[in-house]
């Protein structure tokens, strides 16, 4: 079934990078700042993906890595340490913690471990307002203002392409393989000689790459934060919104989501031919098209039949994962 | 002796604190254990019962314990609908994919609620002006307001222990807990009684609401931050099990509390999640295991 | 099913008509752009105001045929856009970068909360777009050396000046006691009074702060008792507000006088007789005698908004004051002109006399003590725009 019409070659896709480090060029720099964010969204959500799809873990609280991650670079590059030092240190701090608390959490089964994972996002947001001497507090740190989204734009077009190919090749590995047997069933897979405690904290720690580079750039863009920007419940599920809206366990499923979230915000806020009603209420009808996906098409709106057609006749057929055909098994397929 | 009375000032007001949260996780942690479903929009029914209570305050000047025979029975009907029209549709699928849709639909309503609310009733707070004159008992200073709240949380959890223990679907719905597969087996009507379930823990949160409504204030973006605190509750307690909200409800208020007090006000939220962690590495399941 | 495929070619409809240009090359209309927090947590103070500012646009447009323009001799309608930040940083830095770069405005007006006006002011400083601050007020805002920024708002940190003031004029108070929520804007008012406040001479009696979610305040009312201030002056939004004031009142806590930083007309409604002669401050009040009232009445009226329920609503207008007395005056719409002439603005707006200062660009206003007695709230100060004696202590 994957072999239907032509598959687009990865020429193609050179082509289609190029085109994207050339964009800041030739456009106006909102769009630059616009797909700055999808990009990030991109990043955090794919990497959500590897724990929540792939591993079969949801990880509610994985803003968390975002968060921890920004409040280093901001520590340390306040204090003078250099851009780069401060985000490797950053990345670094998180990924110890993530190792830290892998161990203990990945102990707890389904629902605990999504919603002690989303307690962690709160308790950091205490922790940044309460430790004053070292995080500023609620005042949060401010950094030396400056301008850039240009590094900004570039910084995370890597990051994000490093977290796709990444998730990309992941199914296609042997690591990949033992994640899935352990989603599927924890036990037979001990059994088969998985060191099932070891790839749990190896799929964590690694998904919590991609998100720590993102906080670290992110601090450094905006040049302020406080714990409500980065530890902020409300923020802390839009990233597993838009996976869960577009896929998990897909590829594709997070680029989509994130990227059909961000143009329909556009689009809702910026034609003004829409009535005033229906843009106040843009969040209700996201919650509605929501708990709809969730009742209809739970696996995301990429496994739509019509949109899987879609994209094998465009030659997309490969990134829809070979994980599809035993996602569809396992989530019951589409409606 | 000044240090006594403020010990019992403090274990007086961790008890009410705790009471408080108890009701609303136990709803909660009932849904999580008969349903497998994280209803991340319970919060939302909380403020909503407080909304609820709020409009009729403001247009009669009733007494809010009075409203709370209106409240009830709307939201045991809420529930009901809430179940049959969102979570029915979900409640057939393998645990891993209830998990996934439980949270995506449960996060899409919490969404639209918050939103619809504000844009209906305004996004400012709102509370509700009914006082009552508090008493002094051995040094202590105690408020009626908040004793009457919390003997009738007593009066509800003993009423929620009977009911559970002495009625038929009180029975049926521990048999549920305990062996789903057997219950069925048995004939219990397990649909039927899952949305009872639902009918009661959205009115439990409902009652949480308008008594939180006499204490604070509410606004259409509370939900969120407190359905956290109930999900803590519920994990620190145990799910399903109506002493574990009780005393994980009193361990975080008693945390909160003493917290603020010895360490400074700034403590008192950040101790009691750390204590949740602690608990959770300790014991993953919770503290006590379903009724 | 075909809704499939329905969907993707909506979404390349969409794509389309977003991406390429938008028309209107010309100038034909001023263009005012700025984003709300129409939803998320600030959406309590402000959420409404796009209401407002329509109306306003309205009101110009129609009542008095635009804005005169020097450089092209005649008045040209406004325009004003309003987006939806949801209370979210990255997502109001997005907007104002779409503001100045596509929408091409000629000016902004600012957001609500500091973490969002700091990298925000800085794609304005980029760009050279002028940008009125409406309702930020972080005294760190203006002193990064920005150009292109000036701020109606007092500063956080002379909050209540009128009221400590009018405390130090009538010679009663002797000891204060302070609490604060522990947000940004709150605590720059608790940490702005304090030393002030000695320097007037009240001596402090307790201070601390709390975190925003606090629901018992057991803890600091015990602290409150002992310390038995003359005047307890509470720094907090209303939730905690209200909060606070209830247990105190079970509590038996009864000082001279209350004072709450943020007591509008939720605070009050939801406290009823409790809020009796609690003194607070606000921006405008009725009663308050300057600028265009009869405007101001009239676009509030149409836009369905009550200034006493949405206290920022006055700040949030005077921006737009500000640039109906500058525009005429400047040059023409370039943003050098511009800047200049919003700069050198010195008139009468209905939050009174408005100047910014020259190299820092906040403004001069101060907030104003008000009392709440018997169900309607006055100005007790400053003396010379009071609507009612100042009632303490507190009968």
């Amino acid at each position: 079934m994957f072999r239907k019409g032509a598959t687009l070659s990865n020429g193609f896709w050179l082509l289609v990078l190029i085109a994207l480090l050339l964009v800041p060029r030739f456009v106006d720099p909102y769009w630059v700042v616009f797909m700055l964010l999808l990009f990030m969204y991109v990043g955090i959500g794919s990497s959500f993906n590897i724990t929540a799809g792939y591993l079969g873990y949801v990880n509610l609280g994985h803003y968390v890595f975002f968060g921890i991650s920004a409040y280093g670079f901001a520590i340390l590059y306040s204090k003078g340490v250099s851009f780069g030092a401060s985000l490797l240190l950053a990345v670094l701090v998180t990924l110890v913690f993530a190792l830290l608390i892998s161990y203990p959490f990945l102990r707890l089964k389904g629902g605990y471990f999504a919603l002690a994972n989303f307690g962690l996002i709160k308790l950091f947001g205490l922790l940044a307002g309460t430790l004053r001497d070292f995080t500023g507090g609620t005042q949060g740190i401010s950094l030396a203002p400056g301008y850039r989204p240009y590094q900004t734009y570039y910084l995370f077009l890597g990051v994000a392409l490093l977290t796709i190919i990444v998730c990309y090749y992941i199914p296609k590995s042997k690591f990949g393989l033992a994640l899935f047997s352990i989603r599927e069933d924890e036990e037979v897979a001990e059994g088969f000689g998985i060191h099932v405690a070891g790839y749990k904290m190896a799929a964590y720690v690694l998904s919590a790459i991609f998100p720590a580079l993102l906080g670290a750039g992110y601090a450094w863009y905006s040049a302020y934060i406080v714990p409500d920007v980065v530890f902020g419940t409300d923020k802390a599920l839009l990233p597993v919104t838009m996976v869960m809206l577009g896929g998990t366990g897909t590829f594709l499923g997070p680029i989509f989501g994130a990227a059909f979230m961000l143009i329909v915000e556009e689009f809702l806020w910026t034609s003004d031919w829409l009535p005033i009603w229906i843009k106040s209420l843009h969040l209700t009808m996201l919650g509605l098209v929501l708990a709809a996906v969730g009742i209809f098409s739970p696996a995301g709106l990429v496994t739509l039949r019509p949109m899987t057609a879609f994209f094998r006749k465009v030659g997309m057929g490969r990134f829809l994962g070979a994980t599809h055909r035993s996602l569809e098994a396992s989530l019951g397929g589409p409606s | 002796m000044g240090q006594v009375l403020i010990l019992l000032q403090l274990v007086l007001a961790a008890v009410l604190q705790g009471g408080t949260y108890a009701l609303a996780a136990f709803g909660l942690s009932l849904i999580f254990c008969i349903a497998d479903v994280l209803n991340i929009s319970h919060g939302e029914f909380l403020m909503l019962g407080g909304l609820v209570t709020y409009l009729i305050f403001a247009a009669t000047g009733w007494n809010p314990f009075l409203i709370l025979p209106i409240v009830i029975p709307l939201f045991i009907l809420v529930g009901f609908a809430y179940q049959k029209a969102f979570i029915r549709p979900i409640l057939s699928r393998p645990p891993r994919q209830l998990l996934f849709s439980s949270i995506v639909v449960t996060v899409g309503i919490a969404t639209a609620i918050e939103d619809t609310a504000s844009f209906i009733w305004g996004p400012t707070v709102k509370g509700v002006s009914y006082s009552m004159p508090s008493f002094i008992a051995y040094g202590v200073v105690v408020s009626s307001l908040r004793l009457t709240i919390l003997l009738s949380i007593i009066a509800l959890t003993v009423f929620l222990h009977f009911y559970l223990k002495k009625t038929f679907v009180g029975k049926a719905i521990r048999a549920i807990l305990q062996n789903r597969e057997g219950a069925l087996v048995i004939g219990i009507n397990v649909p039927r009684i899952v949305t009872f379930v639902f009918g009661i823990a959205v009115c439990l949160a409902a009652m949480a609401g308008v008594f939180y409504v006499m204490q604070f204030t509410i606004g259409p973006f509370i939900g969120l931050p407190l359905t956290i605190r109930y999900i803590a509750v519920v994990m620190l307690g145990g799910s399903g099990s109506l002493i574990g909200s009780l005393v994980g409800g009193l361990i975080l208020g008693v945390a909160e509390t003493f917290a603020g007090f010895y360490l400074g006000a700034n403590w008192s939220l950040t101790v009691a999640f750390f204590i949740l962690v602690l608990v959770l590495l300790l014991k993953p399941e919770g503290l006590f295991k379903h009724v | 099913m075909k809704k499939g495929g329905l969907v993707l070619v909506l979404a390349g409809v969409l794509f389309l008509s977003m991406v390429l240009p938008s028309g209107a090359q010309e100038k034909k209309e001023i263009v005012i752009g700025m984003t709300l927090c129409l939803t998320g947590i600030f959406a309590v103070d402000v959420g409404t105001f796009d209401r407002m500012v329509k109306a306003w646009e309205n009101y110009v447009n129609t009542k008095e045929g635009g804005i005169y323009v020097k450089a092209f001799n005649k008045k040209l309608p406004v325009r004003t856009i309003v987006y939806d930040d949801k209370s979210d940083q990255a997502t109001a830095v997005k907007f104002y970068e779409r503001l100045v770069t596509i929408d091409k405005c000629d000016v902004l007006i600012g957001p609500k909360s500091s973490p969002i006006t700091f990298p925000v002011t800085a794609v304005a400083e980029k760009y050279h777009i002028p940008m009125i601050l409406a309702t930020a007020n972080t005294p760190q805002i203006f002193e990064r050396g920005f150009k292109w920024i000036v701020g109606v708002n007092s500063l956080s940190t002379a909050w209540s000046d009128s009221y400590f003031e009018m405390l130090k004029d009538e010679k009663q108070v002797k000891t204060i006691a302070y609490v604060a929520e522990d947000t940004p804007h709150t605590r720059e008012v608790y940490e702005g009074a304090i030393p002030a406040n000695e320097k007037r001479g009240f001596q402090t009696v307790f201070k601390e702060i709390a975190p925003a979610g606090t629901t018992d305040f057991t803890s600091i009312l015990v602290k409150l008792k002992a310390a038995n201030a003359d005047v307890v002056y509470v720094s907090a939004f209303t939730p905690f507000a209200v909060t606070l004031k209830k247990q105190a009142k079970e509590f038996g806590l009864k000082p001279k006088e209350w004072h709450f930083t943020h007591a509008d007309k939720s605070f009050s409604d939801a406290l009823g007789k409790d809020a009796n002669y609690v003194t607070t401050e606000y921006n405008w009040l009725t009663g308050m005698p300057y600028g265009n009232l009869k405007k101001f009445h009239e676009i509030l009226n149409q836009a369905k908004i009550d200034p006493d329920e949405y206290m920022d609503v006055s700040l949030h207008y005077v921006p737009f004051e500000v640039l109906e007395v500058a525009i005429p005056k400047a040059d023409s719409l370039k943003a050098d002109d511009l800047m200049k002439a919003i700069k050198a603005v010195n008139f009468e707006s209905i939050i009174g006399p408005m100047y910014f200062e020259p190299t820092k660009g906040h403004s001069s206003f101060k907030q104003l003590a008000v009392q709440y007695i018997d169900g309607k709230y006055y100005i007790v100060g400053p003396k010379k725009i009071a609507t009612h004696k100042h009632v303490y202590p507190t009968p």
